[in-house]
């Protein structure tokens, strides 16, 4: 030891920054190792799952390789009955894991009830709401019909939604329309003006932009037009403006050459030119068909599937099938509209953070900087909150590229193991909504999924070997 | 340098920086907050954390993003202010000129507001505070002020500052500009901070009848006289944030929270709970001053708001 001490000393230090911040102060050298203890209750598994390193990363390069060759394009519109399996009209889907009646939020009750209205099942509010506490109303999670929806994500039988069809590997994804801002059913309202919208979405927006869509020469390709968007500005999940201008601007030619009546065309167009956030559900719909091109990847540790039904938060990996594993749905750290506060908020609810499933939204915030002006924080924690997530995913993406970072590719790929191991959460920012069911959007901020649900996923993993 | 993105700018505020530029001066940053005198006007630039005031630019980063204004631009430094950004040494502060992501503080009253609904306000708002004694019992002002004082209100727990808050008090109840001018000789300045309790209270007196007031039959004559003997001797009085705060609140233009707990609206009804516990977070005890000075003068105004009283403004 008086040896060891005799001369200069290179020093690593792991974890207390006070001990290197202090060695340094003392002009001696210091290498910083960043390093935690693992999630509570994950060291056995990541010990069982070390074990297996080599077959695992094996699978997680066919689970990414999947997702990166994924072509997701748009084919048509359709009727969400007719489209999605066993969506009859006392069925209704939602965002995130599976829930019971009982369990659900204010939003989601809402959007239960505005749905159920809209289908005629209910002829007013209290109608809905005892179907729904005597079990005349099914539920069940988009995610497992191939569908999303962003929020409370409602989705029923007449809705019409995106039809969107991975190129590579032929499965499809769906996804409703967005209805716009403000008091709209994802946040829970269901007043007159809510349903004569849905109504309008789908008697007239449906077929105006059924009918450009078959006037395209080709499909609508999503993979190259939220490529572009993330070097716009756009993240895919708050900021969409981009990708909603592009979207117009491909549809216009389509949209002033359809035989549709004038007032339809036009009032479709400023629907959506109305709407910085319309291209929202295209991008859920592609991330929804991207990951389920790796879903179902034996051994793989690659998430397929974050998803939030207001009370849990849900996680599917590629390696342990169709089955969720859930914590509680996070409180959202953000900026409010005026005239709101952390009182009023909705934990957090949707499946758009199938965005960040497939790398952009939060993964992505580096190429947003403008949207800390409504998630919160500065340009700078924008960058930052997408350099930390290269520590826990798989790999880069090849289609979705970073200006900002050097046309760095995309963090994609998040590696629940890496998770827990390091105790970086995945940077999700999302709406707020407000726990009462009709009030709509109250703010926007970021919220952090609950490390239990990954810490469960993991054990679930190692247990399959 | 560093850029700090405004989530939201309070029109007073923009109309002042309209046109530009401007030469303001650096009074001080906190972890949450920095203030810019720009000739006698108090721009509070703040972090999210802080409730909206009407004075501010708010920004979207948390606090502790304004640490550089201390270390660049110090106190008493110059500060550059234009439309669209503020330049505070190696913190600028941006946002879109053309499109300001502007708020207006203005309260909402809805046509057919009450004296009494005035009144139920504030009855209510007092019975949240704890002061359920004062909320059944408004006929007597010194016992509304011991009740104030037992709920735990500097102001009314010493005698100068309860003598003060009785005048004040008198006033509303009377609709008699004497004794509140009288009042506000004893608050202004009364308290420590950059805010005193005082100010906060003769704030929230202020905010409150110039929103309310016509409602419970106040006169403009009244309301004039009254709002000036409350405000007008504050820029020699106390400090130039407060002043302006002031200023501002006899125009009906107070914080977000403060100014929903007086949004008679259904929507408002619905709100204002969430409100008061927003507003509370307000300073180290400015949002509680001005919960309590708002409780007050709502269930004072509303209480002659329906019957005959001469207007002796």
């Amino acid at each position: 030891m008086s040896g060891l001490l005799g001369q200069p000393l290179k020093v690593v230090n792991a974890g207390v920054e006070l001990f290197a911040a202090e060695l340094e102060r003392q002009q001696a050298e210091v290498a910083r190792v960043e390093w935690r203890p693992p999630a509570d209750g994950a060291e056995g598994a990541l010990e069982r799952l070390g074990a297996r390193a080599g077959e695992i990363a094996a699978a997680n390069d066919r689970a990414v390789a999947a997702m990166q060759a994924a072509e997701p394009r748009v084919v048509g519109i359709g009727r969400a009955g007719d489209l999605l399996p066993g969506l009859d009209e006392r069925t209704l889907l939602h965002a995130g894991p599976p829930i019971d009646w009982a369990e659900m939020c204010g939003p989601l009750r809402g959007a239960i009830i505005g749905a159920a209205i809209h289908e005629g099942i209910a002829a007013v509010p209290e109608e809905a709401v005892r179907l729904a506490e005597r079990g005349g109303l099914r539920f069940g999670p988009c995610h497992e019909r191939g569908a999303v929806g962003p929020m409370a994500g409602v989705v029923s039988a007449s809705m019409p939604v995106w039809v969107v069809e991975n190129g590579a590997s032929g499965n499809r994804a769906f996804c409703t329309l967005n209805e716009g801002l403000g008091k709209v059913l994802r946040y829970g309202a269901y007043d007159t003006q809510v349903l004569d919208r849905l109504a309008w979405m789908r008697d007239v927006l449906a077929r105006v932009l059924a009918a450009a869509l078959e006037r395209l020469p080709e499909p609508l390709d999503l993979r190259a037009l939220i490529a572009q968007a993330l070097q716009m500005g756009d993240e895919g999940h708050n900021r969409n403006r981009a990708g909603t201008s592009l979207l117009l601007r491909t549809l216009l030619p389509a949209l002033l050459t359809i035989e549709e009546p004038t007032a339809d065309v036009v009032a479709a167009a400023e629907f959506i030119s109305g709407n910085d956030h319309f291209f929202l559900n295209l991008a859920m719909a592609a991330g929804k068909a991207t990951a389920d091109a790796a879903a179902g990847t034996a051994s793989s540790s690659i998430v397929t599937a974050m998803a939030r039904n207001g009370t849990e938060f849900g996680v599917r990996l590629a390696g342990t099938g169709d089955r969720w594993f859930t914590g509680p749905a996070g409180v959202v750290d953000g900026l409010y509209l005026p005239g709101f506060g952390p009182e009023d908020a909705n934990r957090d609810i949707g499946d758009s953070t199938i965005t960040e499933t497939i790398g952009i939204g939060g993964m992505a915030m580096a190429a947003a900087p403008a949207i800390v002006r409504f998630v919160g924080g500065s340009p700078s924690d924008a960058v930052a909150a997408t350099l930390a997530m290269y520590d826990i995913t798989w790999a880069e993406s090849a289609s979705y590229q970073l200006p900002t970072l050097g046309f760095r590719g995309t963090p994609l790929g998040i590696d629940a193991r890496e998770v827990v191991h390091t105790g970086v959460l995945p940077t999700v920012n999302t709406g707020i909504a407000h726990k009462d069911p009709g009030v709509g959007q109250v703010g926007a901020g970021l919220v952090e999924p609950p490390m239990e649900a990954f810490v469960a996923a993991t054990r679930a993993l190692a247990d399959t070997g | 340098m560093v850029t700090l993105p405004a989530h939201l700018v309070a029109t007073p505020v923009l109309e002042r920086l309209t046109p530009g530029p401007h030469d303001g001066v650096v009074l001080g940053a906190g972890a949450t907050a920095a203030w810019v005198d720009l000739d006698g006007f108090v721009i509070a630039i703040t972090t999210r954390e802080v409730p909206l005031l009407p004075n501010a630019i708010a920004l979207s980063a948390g606090s502790g993003a304004l640490v550089g204004v201390d270390a660049g631009a110090g106190v008493g430094r110059a500060a550059r202010l234009a439309p669209g950004r503020v330049g505070l040494g190696s913190v600028q502060v941006t946002w879109d000129p053309a499109a300001p992501p502007g708020w207006d503080p203005t309260v909402p009253v809805p046509s057919g507001a009450t004296g009494q609904a005035v009144g139920a306000r504030g009855a209510a708002l007092l019975r949240a505070l704890g002061a359920e004694g004062a909320a059944d019992d408004h006929q007597h002002t010194p016992s509304l002020v011991r009740e104030l004082g037992r709920i735990g209100l500097a102001t009314a727990a010493d005698p100068e500052g309860a003598a003060g808050l009785a005048w004040l008090f008198r006033g509303i109840r009377e609709r008699d500009p004497e004794p509140a001018a009288a009042g506000a000789r004893e608050l202004l300045g009364r308290g420590p901070g950059l805010t005193p309790e005082g100010d906060d209270l003769l704030a929230a007196v202020a905010g409150t009848v110039a929103v309310l007031g016509p409602a419970t039959g106040m006169g403009r004559s009244f309301l004039h006289s009254f709002l000036a003997a409350l405000v007008d001797p504050a820029p020699e009085r106390t400090t130039a944030l407060s002043a302006t705060l002031l200023e501002l609140a006899a125009h009906g233009l107070l914080a977000e929270p403060a100014g929903r707990l007086l949004d008679l609206s259904p929507a408002g009804e619905r709100a204002w709970p969430a409100a008061l516990a927003r507003l509370r977070r307000l300073g180290h005890g400015s949002g509680r001053a001005y919960a309590t000075g708002i409780a007050a003068a709502c269930l004072l105004g509303g209480a002659t708001g329906d019957r005959a009283v001469p207007d002796r403004g």
